[in-house]
């Protein structure tokens, strides 16, 4: 069996048609497109996708800083190298990248002042989502 | 063969609590209802610990200190947003889906293969997605998939019952009070007559049953026996009203604070309408005093408007709601609960002039459309009608209540 996933946005395409008033018919009509938006760009399963904000400077180094918007998609399958957001028991959330390495499962800061932190046993770590975009507002 | 899927969230708002703040998982975890008054929803460390739905808040101090019982008001603007997404991510799974409530749905999963497996794809899509426990009963009937689902939900979250063997063995120990449509006065009935399983319900002669439960009951039992009774209803029917009903964080009796209340309560509904796209034709105002507090004097008073013309324009329900509250408003009472009920809806839109002088209805749509778009993007009463009140001192309490984590900006989670 194979499962086919509609398109979500397919339900919010509003539709409209120029209104022109002395009934010349617009020569872009037939031509219309969807205008650009970004969460066409960033969201690939809004079902599935939400939002954080990055607090503090530990990704500095991958060009994540404090009040960045994270979007994080919680469907996809975290690899190796993927930035993930991780819920630390009694430590709380954290975005961290996601390193596998010789067997050994780490989640690294992109900034040399933050010490790598390794999942192991001892400490229970739970991967919620991978980022898929940082969203930064100038004003 | 016919097959029925439920699908139904584990101990819905405590889940949707718990994605969030995953720190509670494992813990017990209460949400209140509104006005945090008394327990709605508990997670399943709490119904082990025997607390049920509805009882006080304020009774449950102790158990809380004893267990340290995490508390929650309830945040409908999520658990709304968690169930949008639960709902749309399980249509995925089916062609026919009817959602039956805030976290139930059932999807017809008629011609589809490898049913059990299917049921832990699901299930593992939800857990995974969306970060919710459910479960999920698989049956010929919507009445044999509630059942499956409820035992599910005790074993690995997913029962397939497709066969005679698999749903004889799942009524022999089923509780009859527990069957889906089964209230207490028919389990009474049924358990005096002797009949305490689901398995010896679906065994009595149809006759007897149509005697004494009517065709309800006899289109339960038939369902037991895997005869399809019950449709998925696809469509819903458009509601045949709505209402705005709350309680007050304190007792108010000034008529002026009651008034915002009620204004409040008619500019929701109004809004309420016109979501739905459709018009009232009357409401009826409601105010209640404290029924808990026997030592206090008691009022109920309820008032029914018929409009001139069918409308959902705030400006003109928040006048016929004023002239309802006048009309049943008595002085030296203390009121708790005040509502606001829409009767009679219509799409009828065949009318143009208000029956109120100030008020001009040519231009009533730009005015409420601005006035719906800045409160749907910046939250519920960032535009508000002058007698809804400013600091609005009746309003419900929520004291424990968490983030709008997925519908408001300011509210997003934070990571470090």
């Amino acid at each position: 069996m194979r499962l086919i996933y509609p398109d979500p946005s397919i339900h919010k395409i509003h539709s409209f048609s120029s209104k022109v008033p002395a009934g010349f018919p617009s020569p872009a009509e037939g031509y219309e497109e969807k205008r650009l938006s970004l969460d066409d760009l960033l969201i690939s399963n809004p079902l599935a996708t939400f939002f954080v904000e990055m607090e503090g400077d530990s990704m500095i180094e991958a060009n994540i800083q404090t009040g960045d918007i994270a979007v994080v998609d919680r469907s996809l399958q975290a690899k190796h190298n993927d930035i993930v957001l991780a819920y630390i028991e009694a430590s709380g959330f954290t975005i961290k990248r996601l390193i596998k390495r010789s067997g050994k499962v780490f989640l690294y800061p992109a900034n040399k002042k933050y010490t790598p932190i390794e999942i192991s046993e001892f400490i229970e770590v739970r991967i919620w989502g991978v980022v898929t975009g940082i969203v930064r507002k100038c004003l | 063969m016919l097959m029925i899927c439920l699908c139904d969230v584990n101990n819905a708002y405590s889940s949707f609590e718990r994605i969030f703040d995953p720190n509670l998982e494992g813990k017990p975890l209460i949400v209140l209802s509104n006005n945090d008054g008394s327990v709605i929803a508990r997670s399943a460390e709490v119904k082990v610990l025997g607390v049920k739905t509805g009882v006080k808040f304020f009774e449950l101090k102790p158990l809380i200190k004893k267990h340290n019982i995490q508390v929650r008001s309830s945040n409908y603007a999520l658990y709304a947003d968690m169930s949008d997404r639960v709902m749309c991510t399980l249509m995925n799974f089916s062609p026919e889906q009817e959602i039956y409530s805030i976290d139930e749905c059932f999807l017809n999963l008629q011609g589809f293969t490898d049913l059990e497996n299917y049921g832990h794809k699901i299930r593992n899509t939800m857990l995974h997605n969306i970060g919710v426990p459910i479960s999920i009963g698989i049956a010929p009937t919507k009445t044999l998939a509630k059942l499956a689902n409820k035992i599910a939900k005790k074993g690995t979250g997913v029962l397939l019952l497709d066969t005679e063997e698999k749903i004889t063995a799942a009524l022999k120990d089923f509780p009859v009070g527990d069957i889906w449509g089964i209230g207490w006065q028919y389990e009474r009935k049924l358990i005096d007559a002797g009949i305490t399983t689901a398995l010896e319900l679906s065994k009595q002669k149809e006759s007897w049953i149509l005697q004494n439960f009517t065709v309800q009951g006899l289109r339960l039992v038939r369902e037991l026996k895997s005869i399809k009774c019950l449709d998925l209803e696809l469509f819903p029917e458009r509601k045949k009203g709505m209402c705005c009903t709350r309680s007050f964080g304190k007792r108010i009796a000034e008529y002026s604070e009651l008034l915002e209340a009620v204004s409040s309560y008619a500019a929701i509904l109004s809004s309420k309408l016109r979501k739905e796209k459709v018009f009232a034709t009357q409401i009826s105002v409601l105010i209640q005093t404290d029924f808990h507090r026997k030592d206090l004097k008691q009022y109920n008073g309820y008032k029914t408007i018929v409009f001139a013309e069918p409308t959902n324009d705030t400006r003109e329900i928040i006048q016929y709601a004023r002239k309802g509250l006048d009309l049943i408003y008595k002085k030296g009472f203390e009121y708790k609960r005040a509502g606001v009920m829409a009767m009679n809806l219509t799409d009828n839109t065949a009318f143009q002039s208000s029956i109120f002088e100030n008020i001009d209805r040519n231009k009533s749509k730009p005015l409420l459309d601005i006035y719906d778009t800045l409160n749907s993007k910046y939250g519920r009463g960032t535009l508000q009608f002058a007698s809804e009140g400013l600091d609005k001192k009746w309003k419900a309490k929520t004291d424990y209540i968490s983030k709008k984590y997925t519908t408001n900006w300011n509210d997003i989670l934070k990571a470090k």
